[in-house]
């Protein structure tokens, strides 16, 4: 047990304060994005896009609730520095933010009833069962090194044959305050899985050569395997709407980024993604974001604020 | 020419090695900088900022920088690589590459005509 403080003037490993202040400063929550104004867009969605858009966002849902509850909190407790255990706590409470907003976009957009389908194909879905299984297991039963390897796996890698979707809609200019939802969340996992890559990296530059070889076969056997049922995953999402073909090359293009964040050998050749997702990202990125007004890629709203009167407050003070 | 890299997480590094390696150039740290023409490869980090280490080099150093490669991660949309355009635009230095990550093939072989170019 930790009978100690966190020092923030030290400057700890160099690198860690960097990533702390980094996601503080991308702090958002679904509230602060007008999601129901992309209630016309949600309506003039097929069934079959309305379906599609509801799956891949419940098995993202499943994902970031993984990570938030056991990937994150576990990682945190593998390490021993205060500013470390820090960063990693702030990245498992935006991983339930992430997991609230997609459960919110259900309130918003679905009818009680398809609620509760969403929710129930999630645990009938067989290559989301076997991931959340599989990584549930690596997370408890594994090292901190293997923590570390499946943490970047899911995040950097296996949340993307979900982002495509809502991506590439933004991308046309459909569900784009969603979209903007999805790029914050993207911009988090990227920030995570740069972060835990470095932790990866640091332990992994201490293991003698044949332990490393091992470390290396072991990941590329991990990611070769959860590459499979993410195609599996895809073949049955995207079935309906023709586009497996380039949601599996968006997949493989950030599996490569994932090998790239741990340092290791990139896995598949170099492809180009869909200029349409490029196009989500970059049009619902970066807008301003500040606690006091309504985030969106559309304006500046502010958010409704209820002013302070002398009664109210006497009233307050009286009770 | 001397392949100049400043590394948060190795992506930069590795570009900047690759592309010593075809090129048979030396590739280095900042803080091994001894004089001469350099190609600057560096990083983005959080909204689009420049490294602190690298602006403290080109505070001393940005005469003998020929150009900028910027390494970044396409997550960023607009502020993709944006390190590379902020060096361009405040030292008036060509930008050569922004790279996602470590970068592709075609990356290489981009900043390697470049380089190629020069001489």
């Amino acid at each position: 047990m930790s009978k100690s403080a966190t020092n923030w003037s030290e400057a700890g490993d160099g690198f860690t304060q960097a990533f702390y202040v980094q996601q503080q400063a991308q702090l958002w929550f679904s509230e602060e994005i007008p999601i129901a104004s992309d209630a016309a867009d949600w309506r003039a969605l097929s069934p079959a896009e309305r379906q599609c858009y509801t799956r891949v966002s419940a098995g993202l849902n499943a994902m970031d609730t993984l990570q938030g509850e056991v990937g994150m909190p576990l990682l945190a407790a593998g390490e021993e520095d205060h500013q470390r255990k820090a960063t990693l706590a702030m990245f498992a409470f935006m991983e339930n933010v992430h997991a609230r907003s997609y459960s919110m976009a259900n309130k918003t957009f679905l009818s009680a009833s398809e609620e509760r389908d969403a929710f129930e194909w999630i645990e009938a879905q067989p290559h989301l069962q076997r991931k959340i299984t599989a990584f549930r297991r690596l997370y408890e039963e594994g090292d901190a090194l293997t923590r570390m390897m499946a943490s970047c796996l899911l995040e950097t890698a296996l949340f993307y044959s979900g982002f495509f979707y809502p991506l590439y809609l933004a991308g046309q200019g459909k569900m784009s305050h969603m979209g903007e939802v999805f790029t914050l969340i993207c911009a988090d996992e990227a920030l995570h899985g740069t972060y835990v890559g470095l932790l990866f990296q640091e332990r992994f530059a201490a293991l003698p050569e044949d332990e490393q070889a091992e470390v290396r076969a072991r990941f590329e056997a991990l990611a070769r395997e959860f590459y499979e049922n993410e195609c599996g995953y895809t073949d049955e999402v995207y079935a309906a709407l023709g586009l497996a073909s380039e949601v599996k090359k968006f997949v493989r293009y950030n599996f490569n980024i994932c090998c790239d964040n741990l340092g290791l050998e990139r896995l598949f050749p170099d492809e180009e993604v869909n200029p349409l997702v490029l196009n989500g990202i970059r049009t619902t990125g970066g807008t301003t974001h500040d606690f006091f007004s309504i985030k969106g890629a559309g304006g500046y709203s502010k958010i409704a604020v209820t002013p302070l009167t002398d009664a109210a407050v006497r009233e307050a003070w009286d009770a | 020419m001397i392949l100049l890299y400043d590394s948060l997480t190795g992506n930069t590094r590795r570009f900047a090695e690759q592309l010593a390696a075809r090129l048979g150039l030396p590739a280095a740290p900042l803080a091994a900088y001894a004089g001469g023409d350099a190609l600057l490869l560096t990083y983005t980090f959080g909204r689009g900022e420049v490294p602190a280490s690298t602006r403290q080099f080109l505070a001393q150093f940005a005469p003998q920088v020929r150009g900028v490669v910027a390494s970044g991660s396409y997550h960023w949309g607009q502020n993709f690589g944006r390190a590379g355009r902020v060096i361009a635009a405040e030292w008036g230095i060509p930008l050569v590459a922004i790279i996602n990550k470590s970068g592709s093939q075609a990356d290489l072989e981009r900043v390697q005509q470049w380089i190629v170019g020069q001489n």
